[in-house]
């Protein structure tokens, strides 16, 4: 008699005692007709699944004839011994005895893929055999049987398809005698009012604790494929716990059966595409799951160290099990650690500081930490493979499991133990910091990322390979007008309409940009701001030169210097309306080998000078510059422009008036200019400029020795001991020439910047009000001189404007700052710990988008 | 901290987030912080002679898992609150005070790395405080009228006067060229140098202009003018924070050792005679550091009068004035209370969230015990580990039992790793300076005939 048959009959004897007490006798019938339809369904379905499928459900721990495989390894019923378990090896019975529950009990089937074909119904007649293992049995499903992927069983009159599922009367959990999963089939299912909406299902499901509407549908979902998405979860939960129940419990240790768990896989990432949006909760147990498994199966396969590493995701607060498992394999192969591993370990160790760089510029991230990588470590850095091997430990969803511990013996668990990171996380770091401009470029042009000016703000490793079509042109462009030695002259206006800039006045950012990317194609340019030049003029000239990789990008102090003078001795050379490129290369050489400049220094000189006679040499842009040369040094200053202006051997008047008029600015005495400059033009042979050394007399001539012939007929000869000695004492003030030459450039390329800054220095609490006149975009400032939270004026205005936001972007901070003349982070710095002093709490937070704190806002205002 | 106080969820989850991985929070310490208020007294002591102008220079010694680093992480958080600037660094083998072959300079980029204000607690903070000297100089430069650049030298004119300030002041120079200009690269070239990142001049030359770098020669000498500079930016002071001293009592060779505590003497005179100013430096070391006479401190005989603790601080006398704190490894009511806070700490300071009773706490605790003895309250880094774990469950699962999950909390002892490699070093065929050419034979300093 089946369990159905016992339902029927329990329900006709309801029936009757209704007919009893009276309920209408039109509702009785109805619900006999229905009981009976349903019966026979029920009973031809079973039959007609028992037919093809011979009841798998049913085995027990037997073992059968010697052709047949040995069940598992496992505790089992000791034959003869009722309630004594044994432990079978797998091949013979152990001395292991308990009389409780074992720990764990494997199920009683023999091993799944052998015996799909078996013949169990007879085996219910116990094999002689002593030595094996032997079930007693006094119903079919006394024991559970694990029923394995793509199989069917029969449950209530259910056909339940693809397997993956506990079916039996016993299966014990180490928290319990009754695992949860179980389905145990005598159990009472009412079919008829199936609980489709989980009301009756309780936190920690169990299926022998289910209602029967409840386990009705459960089944019902089985049934339908277990991809129903409107079921609720938490019978998706109770097939989850069967899954848990076989991987951990039955499969962890047994490597006969690895190949299982990627049935069980692919079972849960179905479930986890069904199920996972909407349940949080069994998509965070699912994914842990998929990573045990994972881990699982690793433990059995051989891991591919040429494989790709795990990708790298937001989501850093766990490290991938197939990271781990992929370090410590390259760990105890000693493999060089490849690029993309490394990476990857160092994204997720909690120790490294990810910024906006790293995800902003995935790409360019990428790409630059691996070439670092290589340049630094070649095939990559050695990992030290002791420590204690990898272990998991995993919560189960299912109670009746709880948490369990398992480890990979044999592969370390490098990421716990190895100092390596920390080199790796520097290199992210620096990595980061590399792309730092490029990633705020990014920010506030998202779609400029091919420009060249984005492009400038990498790093060369990354120039040299981009691929962008401006790069391209830009290229092809300067191998056709760059000579390979020498200086080429182009017009700025080209390069200018390659960057996009379209105003007459070039802003510094664009001409440093322009140098930079420039530079990074082996290019040098003249004018460079970075140098001390002034910025390109759209209708002057631009001098191309090549330079070497990495060549300096910033002035020397004595390429500063060099660059005074010669502009000063440009002045000069040009006030006869003539320069002479002759004798100012002369003079040129002569400084490069006075002040020791490196051969790219001189090159840069050569180009300088060449940009100089083409532009025009203003002598009004000089006064300022010379009026801050301080009067030790105008007197040097003096002796060289003469020397200068005697160069080519003729000085014309043109030539005296500006000299005069310098040594007028210098302070020097005017008066003196002629009589020196006749002094110079009249020693065409060594001149006594200074007290010559009275030693010559003295000295007996040596009369083998041939005199020096003179350097060049017209040529002057400078004491090039002075001149080393002038530039020598003048490396410290070089600085200071320096200071005035910007200042000056900033005079003649931007007059609006000028006169903001001159009001700014003239007027104690100008820059407010003078700001206001240059920046459209500045708040009004009736309220400017109030002061917030104990910060001085310029930083209080910084925070008044800040009312109203919640953040911003770091340029638009940048702006806000500028505009009251302060540098962004010392001002972020400043005004946080104002806050900090005020309330205990910053106000701005965050690296490239500045959160505002509203409240510490209110309060720092208040 | 009173039990009742909000805790700010940034600092929750850096709390949280490090004790699970097993290493210190760099930040609210102050949250979970048991005992120790005489030792912290005599800290922030030190903290305000810092700030005054003064020097200071600490030991913090301490067994496996007593918690100096996290002490260490406690000082840092509170020299940062008196407005100093911190910086700090583990030594290790390729990090140390003094070197021939870039260790030294390797130690003081990762020092400036990790320098950190206030305002910027996690570190990284370097342009933060170029920018706040610059901004000052540029608040003159509008009052007086003249060129910023002339504001700023004339600002970084006492650096000058110490050993190269004068390129130090350069650099600042240059950052705030490099600001004016719109060029990033030089801004970041600047602050590569400040770090000590050039490795050759070079490459200094070319980005910079200037013709020193940050080495190991002038590792100390570079430290000074850091701390100079910071006060001229505005700060109190430069707090150093070194832990794992410990490695340089692994170094096997004579030489080096000695040379790196002759870097620790300088340091020490330094600061008791005042010649540093707004210098400030903690170390934190395991005992075998400081006591053995062999390798240790006390090896090197300076330092040991220097040192020697106070002999009369016995019989329940203490001293906490003399350069040399101990710390005591945690007591199991240290523990218990330590445990209350992290709960604390996880419910974000609200008594009402507590997910498990102090009932529950005992639970654990005797769990603990029974798994792995007393070493879940004297290195107690894998019990608070699993402490978090079941608080995150119960966190994350309501309606879970917390004494099921306690239950299955799994332990194992933790050993100390400071212990092996000095076992292993004589065997270790490593390269320059960490093998003594004589086979560690330390002993045979003299040979007379």
């Amino acid at each position: 008699m089946s369990v159905e048959d016992v339902i029927v009959n329990v329900i006709a004897w309801v029936i009757l005692l209704a007919v009893f007490v009276g309920v209408p006798s039109g509702v009785v019938v109805l619900i006999v007709v229905l009981m009976k339809r349903r019966r026979r369904r029920a009973t031809k379905r079973q039959v007609a699944q028992r037919s093809q499928q011979p009841a798998t459900v049913a085995q027990g721990p037997t073992a059968a004839s010697a052709s047949e495989p040995l069940p598992l390894a496992g505790w089992y019923p000791e034959p003869g011994r009722h309630g004594t378990f044994r432990r079978w090896d797998g091949a013979r019975w152990t001395d292991d005895r308990t009389t409780g529950t074992p720990e764990f009990a494997l199920p009683a089937s023999p091993p799944v893929a052998t015996t799909a074909s078996a013949e169990p119904a007879l085996r219910e007649t116990a094999p002689s055999d002593p030595e094996r293992p032997v079930a007693k049995r006094s119903t079919r499903f006394e024991r559970s049987a694990w029923i394995p992927v793509n199989e069917s069983v029969v449950v209530q009159g259910f056909t339940l398809h693809g397997g993956l599922i506990y079916v039996g009367a016993q299966l014990s959990s180490p928290r319990g005698p009754v695992d949860p999963a179980l389905i145990n089939p005598t159990l009472r299912v009412d079919s008829r009012h199936p609980d489709l909406t989980g009301e009756g299902l309780s936190y920690w499901p169990s299926y022998s604790e289910l209602s029967p509407a409840s386990r009705a549908a459960y089944l019902t979902w089985l049934e339908e494929g277990r991809r129903n998405p409107r079921t609720p979860v938490g019978y998706v939960f109770l097939f989850f716990y069967g899954l848990e129940h076989r991987a951990l419990l039955d499969l962890a240790n047994n490597p006969d059966h690895a190949g299982e768990l990627s049935g069980i896989e692919n079972e849960v990432r179905a479930l986890l595409t069904v199920y996972g949006p909407a349940s949080g909760s069994f998509r965070g147990y699912a994914s842990h799951f998929l990573d045990i498994l994972q881990f699982l199966k690793s433990r059995y396969e051989a891991v591919d160290t040429e494989a790709a590493a795990p990708p790298l995701i937001d989501d850093r607060w766990s490290i991938p099990l197939r990271l781990r498992v992929g370090l410590g394999t390259h760990a105890v192969d000693a493999a060089p650690l490849p690029a993309d591993w490394a990476l990857a370990w160092a994204w997720y160790d909690p120790n490294t500081r990810i910024r906006t760089p790293a995800t902003r510029c995935s790409d360019e991230f990428r790409s630059l930490f691996i070439a670092r990588y290589a340049e630094k470590f070649r095939s990559g850095i050695l990992v030290d493979s002791s420590g204690p091997p990898i272990a998991v430990e995993y919560h189960a969803a299912s109670s009746g499991i709880g948490s369990i511990r398992l480890d990979m013996s044999g592969v370390p668990d490098v990421i716990a133990t190895s100092p390596a990171v920390r080199t790796l996380a520097a290199l992210v770091d620096e990595t980061q910091e590399q792309l730092d401009a490029f990633s705020r470029f990014v920010g506030k042009h998202p779609g400029d990322r091919q420009s060249l000016t984005a492009l400038s703000l990498l790093p060369r490793a990354l120039v040299e390979s981009s691929s962008g079509e401006a790069l391209h042109s830009l290229r092809t462009w300067l191998d056709g007008v760059v000579s390979p030695e020498g200086t080429s002259t182009v017009a700025a206006s080209e390069l200018l309409d390659r960057w996009g800039v379209a105003n007459t006045s070039v802003a510094r950012a664009d001409a440093v940009s322009i140098a930079q990317l420039l530079g990074l194609l082996g290019i040098g340019i003249e004018p460079d701001v970075r140098f001390g030049g002034a910025t390109l003029a759209r209708s002057g000239a631009a001098i191309l030169f090549p330079v070497p990789h990495g060549d300096a990008v910033s002035p020397s102090a004595e390429y500063s210097t060099a660059t005074t003078l010669l502009q000063l001795a440009a002045a000069v050379s040009a006030a006869d309306g003539v320069v002479s490129a002759e004798e100012v290369e002369t003079i040129l050489r002569r400084l490069s080998t006075a002040l020791n400049l490196e051969a790219a220094e001189t090159v840069r000189l050569l180009a300088h000078l060449r940009w100089l006679s083409q532009s025009e040499v203003k002598l009004t842009g000089l006064t300022k510059r010379i009026a801050a040369v301080p009067g030790s040094q105008r007197e040097q200053l003096g002796s060289l422009l003469i020397d200068v202006a005697a160069a080519d051997g003729t000085i014309t008047p043109a030539e005296v008036r500006t000299v005069t008029k310098i040594f007028g600015l210098l302070g020097l005495d005017q008066d003196s200019v002629s009589r020196r400059v006749f002094a110079a033009r009249s020693n065409q042979e060594p001149v006594l400029v200074r007290q010559g050394a009275p030693a010559r007399a003295g000295v007996p001539i040596p009369g083998r020795e041939p005199t020096p012939p003179p350097e060049s007929p017209h040529g002057l000869r400078l004491d090039a001991s002075i001149i080393s000695k002038t530039i020598a004492e003048s490396a410290s003030v070089a600085v200071l020439l320096r200071d005035i030459f910007e200042e000056d450039d900033t005079l003649s390329a931007l007059p609006k910047r000028h006169g903001r800054r001159s009001a700014g220095f003239s007027d104690a609490d100008g820059p407010v009000a003078a700001a206001g006149a240059t920046t459209t975009a500045a708040p009004p400032n009736s309220s400017s001189s109030a002061r917030v939270a104990g910060l001085d004026t310029a930083h209080s205005r910084i925070v008044t404007a800040l009312r109203g936001q919640h953040e911003l972007t770091r340029p638009a901070f940048e702006t806000l700052a500028r505009e009251v003349e302060l540098m962004p982070d010392g001002a972020i710095d400043t005004i946080n710990e104002a806050a900090l002093d005020l309330v205990d709490e910053p106000l701005l937070e965050g690296d490239d988008v500045l959160t505002v704190n509203a409240e510490v806002l209110e309060e720092m205002l208040r | 901290m009173s039990a009742t106080s909000p805790i700010r969820p940034r600092e929750r989850d850096a709390v949280l987030q490090a004790l699970r991985t097993g290493v210190v929070p760099r930040v609210g310490q102050q949250h979970i912080q048991v005992g120790r208020a005489n030792e912290i007294g005599a800290l922030v002591h030190d903290i305000e002679r810092i700030a005054d102008g003064g020097s200071a220079v600490r030991f913090v010694i301490g067994e496996y898992g007593s918690g100096k680093t996290f002490f260490l992480n406690l000082v840092r958080s509170i020299a940062l609150q008196q407005k100093l600037v911190s910086a700090h660094a583990d030594l290790s083998p390729d990090r140390r005070l003094h070197a021939t072959g870039g260790q030294a300079r390797s130690l003081y980029s990762e020092l400036m790395r990790n320098i950190a204000t206030r305002a910027k607690p996690d570190g990284g903070a370097m342009s933060s405080i170029v920018e706040r000297f610059i901004s000052e100089a540029l608040t003159e430069a509008r009052a007086s009228g003249q060129p910023p650049e002339a504001i700023i030298r004339l600002g970084l004119d006492q650096l000058s006067n110490l050993t190269g300030g004068y390129d130090f002041a350069e650099v600042i120079a240059k950052y705030w060229q490099g600001y004016d200009t719109g060029n990033e690269q030089l801004k970041q070239d600047a602050v590569r140098w400040l770090r000590g990142e050039f490795a050759t001049r070079t490459n200094a030359r070319a980005a910079l202009g200037v013709r020193t770098i940050i080495d190991d020669a002038n590792f100390y000498d570079q430290l000074k003018l850091m701390a100079l500079f910071v006060k001229l930016a505005g700060f109190g002071g430069l707090l150093i924070v070194l832990d794992e001293m410990v490695n340089l009592y692994k170094l096997a060779n004579t030489q080096a050792r000695n040379a790196n505590y002759e870097q620790i003497l300088r340091i020490i005179n330094d600061s008791l005679q005042g010649t540093a100013v707004g210098l400030g430096f903690v170390m934190g070391g395991t005992p075998d550091f400081l006591i053995d006479s062999r390798r240790g401190l006390y090896s090197y005989s300076a330092l040991q009068s220097r040192l020697a603790e106070n002999t009369y601080a016995v019989g329940g006398l203490v001293d906490y004035s003399g350069p040399v704190i101990r710390l005591a490894n945690l007591s199991p009511e240290d523990f218990f209370v330590l445990l209350t806070k992290l709960r604390n700490v996880q419910a974000s300071g609200d008594p009402s969230g507590f997910t498990v009773p102090d009932e529950g706490i005992h639970t654990y605790m005797a769990h603990c015990a029974s798994r792995i003895g007393d070493a879940y309250f004297r290195t107690p880094r894998t019990s608070i580990k699993g402490f978090l774990d079941v608080l995150a469950i119960l966190e994350q699962n309501p309606g879970t039992r917390w004494n099921e999950l306690i239950e299955g909390v799994q332990l194992a002892p933790e050993s100390n790793p400071d212990l092996l490699p000095v076992d292993a070093a004589p065997e270790a065929p490593d390269s320059d300076g960490w093998h003594a050419p004589t086979n560690g034979d330390d002993e045979l300093t003299a040979f007379r005939f």
